[in-house]
């Protein structure tokens, strides 16, 4: 366990070079930190001294382990246009962009799994064909157009949910949550269904698929065979068979969550990191970008833990001793 | 009264393109402690009916006919709740594969006491130590440690005998065993064969056993009901149908079998069950461009392919550290020699490395240590691939699975050419189109073969067509790994009579692997037999069928089904 | 040919296109948009490039059948007084175009990274996986923005808008590529152990001609169900990125560019400058979608 665990983090660790390596080329190659920090009257001698400040006179090789180790301790570096630490940007727009994935994945989850159970099981039903049908519609749906629908639909024609923002928040100190006013949650439901919809239908139809491959197994034919109820059948020996590859999928589109957030956060003028970083694409506002992409990759890390963790527990031949 | 009656079965598939009527007017009974083998070729239908029996059938097979009684009282048809308290309960069913019969997330406890506690009104604590002397019956050692492992951690071997437990754990009458042996090797085959003789001695219950194998039948069987495409040619006790059948598939069915006891020239052939392919306009081979060229310099070596202290190994644990890594020796320290014109025969159980050793003179893998010597020329040694490529292209390998060796995706006159071409070995496009043909026209297949595709092919046609590729570099060094054991035994004999004549026909020199010992004693001047990576005895066949000196050979031997000695009893 | 014509019509794959009513629906729906939409020029009522076709005066007219509407604007017009049918027409011909380019490239790119990784395997084949991994990790729209916003941070102003278009296909192309190197890779190496390519290598033929001429008809048919399912997540994340304001400028609009400029719109009540749109965007990526789905499963031997 120790040993696999262990693995695990060191690929982890990987991981986490690798797109810190992206990240810190961004701040390298991508427009001049300096001019971008400097104003238009800074002397010559005034941006040397800048640079120097910087560290950017250094060996690539020190400045990249600086990079690092600023990171580690959350230090982002000045947001370039905003001239505020990224990292008080970041903590402020995190609480948002986090409760409505949190939101999504619940509603996705809840949905998508009973959804693709039934549509495997019942393949013929008029049921499980209509949930096909939406689930196509659901892929074939941007989100965004999702988004724009509901406004239009709920927003515009009937009046009943608010268009943009969090609603009302009420601030707990370090964490400013929607989730204890009426209207923060009336504010919550269309962004967390927009977001939801696409990654409900692909746990749908990628549950379907894989269960049906598991239902065509001999051992579930042995399991007949023997005479076992069609519910021990479904339920304790297919479904849990289909959990195992279909878990990394799913705890990799949940990961993927935070960041497809960024377009319902635009459309819905969410106040999250998403919009922030679609601010900061439009700008080229380097640092936070780089640091978006860091916090994004560290949850992806995070999430591939838990996963790996969970299937470890699950299937027993991960478990053999040697 | 019998314990299990079919009447009057008949099974379809419908399709778009028609009925397929996969079984017809099957009758048979079995009493209880009776084995009955049902035997036959693939597509015979044999399977289906056990499937019927229990109302499994695959969609959209459906049984429009017929009545299958338990004890007097009709079983089919009935509703799925009735018909559940049947399967297992008093049917029990064996599965052909035992690597994927068992569910790999639940231990064998979880898997039998539910099955158990489904069946029989037990406690759980009752279930268990029911299941746990299940699993003793069978013959696991220490199952009330064993019970708590999951099937991954269990031999193939070990995993059939948990599905045997699992089957006969609700006390059923009946056993169905679909080809229960068919993925074992032969010492394992015997000895699950043999426990199942016990149980249903021991128990007295009925069981069918269904299987392509004459051998098994012979082995275990009270009685035998024959199976040709869907329909019942014979029924009757196994001496009588193995010594004297009535039939003549059934006879011609047997004569196929490659006899263990002694060698003959030819196999007879069984007309009955294919166009036996009768081939060749018959080419002059000596003046054809299959036959010409084929002096490479009269050899002085008095061995055309020697291999000297061969060694591969597969790196099983992966590690940085030289100390921590773990390698399976695959091929250990092999040597052996033919001489031109010889056919030799290497014969092992699987994972005994003889596939390994094949490839490793063929320069699919690269030895770990050692040498091939192909005419004089140690080919380890040599180093551009254009160096290699000509004593290559002398030396060819025709595979087991008729259908991964050949490229789906093109067509057969290209997959022959294709090594005429590469290597050069005609002037023209219009040459290479003529010798394509006379190749398949050679091999039986007739020359309107090469416009088709492979999947047009049976088996057997197909590896004529991987004959017909091999021949079309002109080699003299022939590797066949397990030719014909992916074919049915009629078109074994006929594939086998094959490579007898082209070897024949062309002198040339033979590499024969087999699992299956009365194969090699028809096709091979010597043996060599294989286990675990060593060679543990090589001698001219006779000797070796006659007097082995090893041990081990001696205990394969005795394992082999003697099919026509028994019958003559 | 004849012959191959004769194979096919006989063939299962044409029987389960003409047995499925939604399929042929599909079908037709895809070519009808692809042929109005690259032939805009001649089927469309305007030509919205040419500023002598519409006038300021025509702005935010509403669909004909509405209160207002006229007949010569279907679909009415959009705020600068052009024809929202024949911006969907020229919409669509910009949007089809980024995402068929995307796909080529990408299954281009993907297909030599995973033949290479899958047939050598060893160091190379790791490393190459490690880069697909650290990718899959991050969602195709994340890696196409950033990829998107660092070419653009790299031109020079004035270039942008030019080349916007070729920015794009590369962004979309860079975040596609991955899933085409993981299934050819997985596909080579089955096919690799296969007999088939045994033989050859028995034969002699040299790794490059094997890859070539023996793997890769074999695992193109996967490839190619990716690529149509592809063809509608390229055409949605081009419009995804033309709405968020970093893909196709206005000038030379796309499908998402004209939902954005109708988003604006939304509030105040012209509902049809994004709604029809957005439908024509739908309906193209939902018939594609119906298609790819047909072809997994009608290529897919388990599931008959």
């Amino acid at each position: 366990m120790l040993f696999f665990i262990g693995r695990r983090l060191y690929q982890a660790v990987l991981v986490m070079l690798t797109v810190a390596l992206i990240a810190f080329a961004m701040f390298q190659y991508v427009g001049d930190p300096v001019a971008n920090l400097a104003g238009q009257e800074t002397t010559l001698a005034d941006r040397e001294l800048l640079k120097e400040r910087l560290g950017l006179n250094d060996p690539v090789l020190i400045q990249f382990g600086r990079f690092i180790a600023n990171a580690v301790q959350g230090d982002f570096g000045i947001s370039y246009r905003m001239r505020v630490p990224v990292r008080d940007l970041i903590a402020e727009r995190f609480p948002a962009t986090l409760e409505l994935s949190i939101m999504s994945a619940f509603l996705a989850l809840l949905v998508g799994i009973p959804m693709g159970v039934y549509t495997a099981l019942n393949r013929d039903s008029w049921l499980s064909r209509s949930f096909m049908t939406l689930s196509l519609i659901g892929i074939s749906l941007p989100t965004f157009l999702i988004g724009i629908f509901l406004i239009l639909f709920f927003g515009v024609m009937l009046q009943w949910l608010p268009t943009f923002g969090r609603g009302e928040v009420v601030d707990l100190g370090w964490w400013s949550t929607g989730m204890l006013t009426s209207s923060g949650w009336r504010s919550m439901i269309m962004p967390a269904i927009t977001l939801a919809i696409f990654q409900m239908t692909l746990i749908v139809r990628l549950i379907r698929a894989e269960m049906l491959e598991v239902l065509r197994t001999d051992y579930i034919k042995f399991a007949r065979a023997r005479g076992l109820s069609e519910r021990s059948i479904s339920f304790s020996h297919a479904l849990k068979n289909t959990l195992v590859p279909v878990i990394t999928i799913i705890g990799l589109q949940i990961g993927s969550l935070i960041a497809f957030a960024i377009i319902t956060e635009s459309v819905f003028q969410w106040p999250g990191m998403g919009l922030l970083f679609i601010q900061a694409i439009g700008e080229v506002d380097i640092p936070i970008m780089s640091a978006y992409l860091l916090l994004i990759g560290f949850v992806f890390v995070v999430i591939n833990l838990i996963v790996d963790i969970l299937y470890y527990t699950i299937d027993p031949r991960l478990r053999v001793e040697k | 009264m019998s314990l299990l009656e079919i009447k009057d079965m008949r099974v379809e598939f419908p399709s778009r393109r028609g009925s397929v009527t996969a079984v017809r007017d099957v009758d048979f009974e079995l009493a209880s402690g009776e084995i009955l083998g049902i035997v036959g070729e693939s597509g015979a239908g044999k399977s289906t009916i056990a499937n019927a029996i229990l109302g499994l059938l695959e969609p959209p097979g459906i049984m429009p006919k017929g009545e299958v009684s338990l004890d007097g009282e009709r079983i089919d048809g009935l509703p799925i709740e009735l018909m559940r308290k049947i399967r297992g309960k008093r049917i029990g069913m064996i599965f052909q594969d035992p690597l994927t019969s068992l569910n790999p997330l639940q231990t064998i406890e979880e898997q039998l006491v539910e099955t158990i506690r489904v069946h029989l009104q037990l406690s759980e604590s009752k279930a268990k130590k029911h299941a746990i002397s299940m699993l003793d019956q069978v013959g696991i050692p220490e199952p009330d440690i064993r019970i708590k492992h999951y099937p991954h951690q269990f031999s193939g071997g070990m995993r059939q005998r948990v599905v045997i437990a699992l089957s006969l754990c609700a006390k059923p009458e009946v056993i169905l065993a679909d080809e229960p042996t068919t993925a074992l090797d032969v010492s394992i085959q015997a000895q699950i064969l043999d426990l199942m003789r016990k149980l249903v001695r021991d128990t007295g219950v009925g069981m069918i056993i269904i299987t392509h194998d004459m051998g098994v039948i012979s082995e275990i069987c009270d009685r035998v009901m024959v199976m040709y495409r869907g329909d019942v040619v014979e029924t009757g006790p196994t001496k009588k149908i193995l010594g004297n059948p009535d039939h003549p598939y059934t006879q011609s069915l047997i004569s196929a079998v490659p006899r263990a006891d002694k060698r003959m020239d030819r196999f007879p052939l069984v007309e009955y069950i294919e166009a036996a392919g009768t081939p060749h306009k018959p080419i002059d081979v000596q003046n054809h461009w299959l036959g010409g060229a084929r002096n490479f310099g009269k050899s002085e070596n008095e061995f055309l392919l020697s291999v000297k202290d061969l060694e591969m190994r597969f790196t099983t644990v992966r590690s940085m550290f030289k100390s921590r890594r773990r390698y399976l020796k695959a091929v250990d320290k092999v040597s052996f020699d033919i001489r031109p014109g010889e056919v030799l025969g290497l014969v092992g159980e699987s994972g005994s490395g003889k596939s390994t050793v094949a490839r490793l003179i063929c320069g699919i893998y690269k030895p770990f240590a050692g040498q091939v010597i192909f005419d004089g020329t140690d080919l380890t040694s040599l180093g551009s691939r254009r160096e290699v490529n000509v004593h290559r292209r002398q030396m060819q390998m025709i595979f087991q699975d008729p259908f991964s060796s050949l490229n789906s995706r093109m067509r057969v006159v290209d997959i022959v050419a294709e090594p005429i071409k590469f290597h050069r070995l005609a002037s023209s496009n219009s040459e290479v189109l003529a010798i394509v043909d006379d190749l398949l026209d050679h091999v039986g297949l007739g020359a309107a073969a090469g416009k088709k595709f492979p999947h047009e092919f049976s088996g057997g046609q197909r590896q004529r067509i991987s004959i017909a590729r091999a021949l079309a570099t002109r080699p003299r060094f022939l590797i066949c790994d397990e030719p014909t054991s992916a074919l049915d035994v009629s078109i074994q004999a006929q594939v086998l009579n094959l490579l007898k004549d082209l070897q024949e026909e062309l002198q040339l020199t033979m590499l024969f692997i087999s699992h299956d010992l009365p194969v090699i004693r028809q096709v091979c001047d010597r043996v060599a037999v294989m286990r675990d990576g060593k060679l543990v005895e090589e001698a001219n066949t006779e000797d070796l069928f006659n007097k082995p000196q090893n041990e081990y050979t001696r205990h394969l031997l005795e394992l082999m089904p003697r099919l026509h000695s028994h019958a003559a009893k | 040919m004849r012959d191959f014509w004769k194979r096919f019509f006989g063939g299962d794959l044409w029987w389960s296109f003409k047995s499925s009513p939604i399929v042929v629906i599909a079908a037709i729906t895809t070519f009808v948009m692809v042929f109005s939409s690259v032939f805009a020029n001649i089927v469309a009522p305007y030509n919205i490039f040419d500023l002598t076709q519409f006038e300021l005066m025509d702005s935010l007219k509403p669909p004909a059948w509405m209160e207002r509407g006229e007949i010569s604007f279907l679909l009415g017009t959009d705020d600068q007084g052009r024809d929202v049918l024949s911006t969907i027409l020229y919409g669509s011909r910009v949007s089809l175009m980024v995402g068929f380019f995307s796909v080529i490239s990408a299954m281009v790119l993907g297909i030599i990274v995973g033949l290479v990784a899958g047939y050598s395997g060893g160091w190379v084949d790791a490393v190459l996986m490690r880069i697909a991994d650290v990718q899959l990790s991050f969602p195709a729209i994340l890696i196409a923005l950033l990829v998107n916003g660092i070419i653009s941070g790299l031109l020079p102003g004035e270039a942008q808008a030019d080349l916007a278009v070729y920015v794009l296909i590369i962004a979309i192309s860079l975040s596609f590529w991955v899933q085409y190197a993981r299934t050819v890779r997985s596909s080579t190496m089955v096919e690799r152990t296969k007999e088939y390519v045994q033989a050859a290598q028995v034969i002699g033929l040299p790794q490059p001609l094997i890859l070539l001429r023996h793997i890769l008809p074999n695992v193109m048919g996967p490839v190619l169900v990716i690529a149509t399912i592809q063809l509608a997540l390229a055409i949605i994340t081009e419009a995804t990125l033309s709405f968020l304001g970093v893909g196709v400028p206005p000038t030379s609009p796309s499908l998402g560019t004209l939902i954005r400029i109708g988003n604006d719109y939304l509030f105040s009540g012209e509902w049809w400058i994004t709604v029809f749109p957005g439908l024509a965007l739908v309906i193209l990526v939902l018939a594609v979608n119906i298609l790819g789905d047909w072809l997994r499963d009608a290529l897919n031997p388990k599931l008959r």
